[in-house]
């Protein structure tokens, strides 16, 4: 299994991960095209006290791992793990996962978004 | 004394010239002309009214309502800004834990409010027009992380705006591009 601290990667003052550019960015330094086509699981780790994981980011790092594995296997090969115990910031942060998750899907096709209007729907 | 080749063309063995043909055939072939230019008319006619009809069902169906969605979600987000966001950036206690929550409970209700903005209002469009989609999408992820900037650093976003200047940028381009089908 490969871990990804991303404690490391967060900037000085701020507390949260923000910014498509920025995820882009951290992308190419952690190398992810080549652990897309590796063996290895990988454990994305969010640090304590980290107030938001915005979409952009979540897009800018992980979108193209989506594109290529698909939505199943990237689920899959990768794992993010919320280090705060709080249950407020565990829940905020992992509604951010969600809203980045689904940001990805409506990127992909037209079929993901209409199932998921259906659902919405249904519910 | 070599022998003579004649060559005998179709109008001088049938006894028609060219001029014949046409006068012949002008009777059928003006109608012909007209028919097919009404049809191509026509044809024209019911692509305008089509679009036409799309652009004013696309204007009753999800403009006009999602200009409604668009005002409400912008005023929400302003009152999070001045009954939220203004007194906590004038406070001073930055570094207690009490203050780390309230930034992020700050940006849990922007979240939600962007969340149900996207889901009941812009997801709609997605399937017919995926390009406004997405780039309506990418606005509104931009506003929140100006938003989120805001909330954690001060005055002015990285980008140096205010949070008036980071409204209307992207108040008038979200409208832009979905006022883009009706017009």
């Amino acid at each position: 299994m490969k871990m990804i601290d991303l404690s490391q990667h967060r900037p000085g003052n701020s507390t949260s991960y923000s910014g498509r550019p920025q995820g882009e960015s951290l992308r190419v330094k952690l190398g992810l095209d080549s652990l897309d086509n590796g063996n290895d699981h990988v454990l994305i780790k969010i640090p304590r006290g980290t107030t938001s994981f915005n979409p952009s980011f979540f897009l800018g790092l992980l979108y193209n791992s989506i594109k290529k594995l698909g939505v199943q296997g990237f689920n899959e090969k990768y794992s993010l793990e919320i280090e705060d115990e709080d249950s407020e910031f565990i829940e905020s942060i992992s509604e951010d996962l969600a809203d980045g998750m689904r940001n990805a899907i409506n990127s992909l096709n037209k079929v993901s978004a209409r199932n998921f209007l259906k659902k919405r729907i249904q519910q | 004394m070599g022998e003579d080749v004649v060559v005998y063309n179709l109008a001088q063995i049938t006894g028609n010239s060219q001029q014949d043909l046409f006068l012949k055939y002008i009777p059928i072939v003006s109608p012909a002309i007209i028919l097919l230019v009404f049809i191509i008319g026509q044809f024209f006619d019911s692509y305008k009214r089509r679009k036409e009809a799309r652009r004013a069902w696309y204007y009753k169906v999800h403009l006009e309502p999602s200009i409604v969605d668009l005002n409400s979600f912008f005023s929400t987000i302003d009152a999070i800004y001045s009954e939220t966001v203004k007194p906590l950036r004038d406070s001073s206690d930055e570094n207690s834990k009490a203050f780390v929550r309230e930034i992020m409970k700050i940006k849990k209700n922007v979240s939600e409010e962007k969340r149900n903005f996207e889901e009941n209002t812009v997801l709609m469009i997605q399937p017919q027009y995926p390009k406004i989609f997405a780039k309506i999408t990418e606005l509104l992820n931009s506003f929140q992380d100006g938003f989120y900037e805001l909330v954690e650093g001060g005055k002015t976003t990285g980008s140096g705006l205010d949070y008036t200047s980071l409204r209307n940028m992207h108040k008038r381009d979200i409208l832009h591009y979905l006022s883009k089908p009706a017009i």
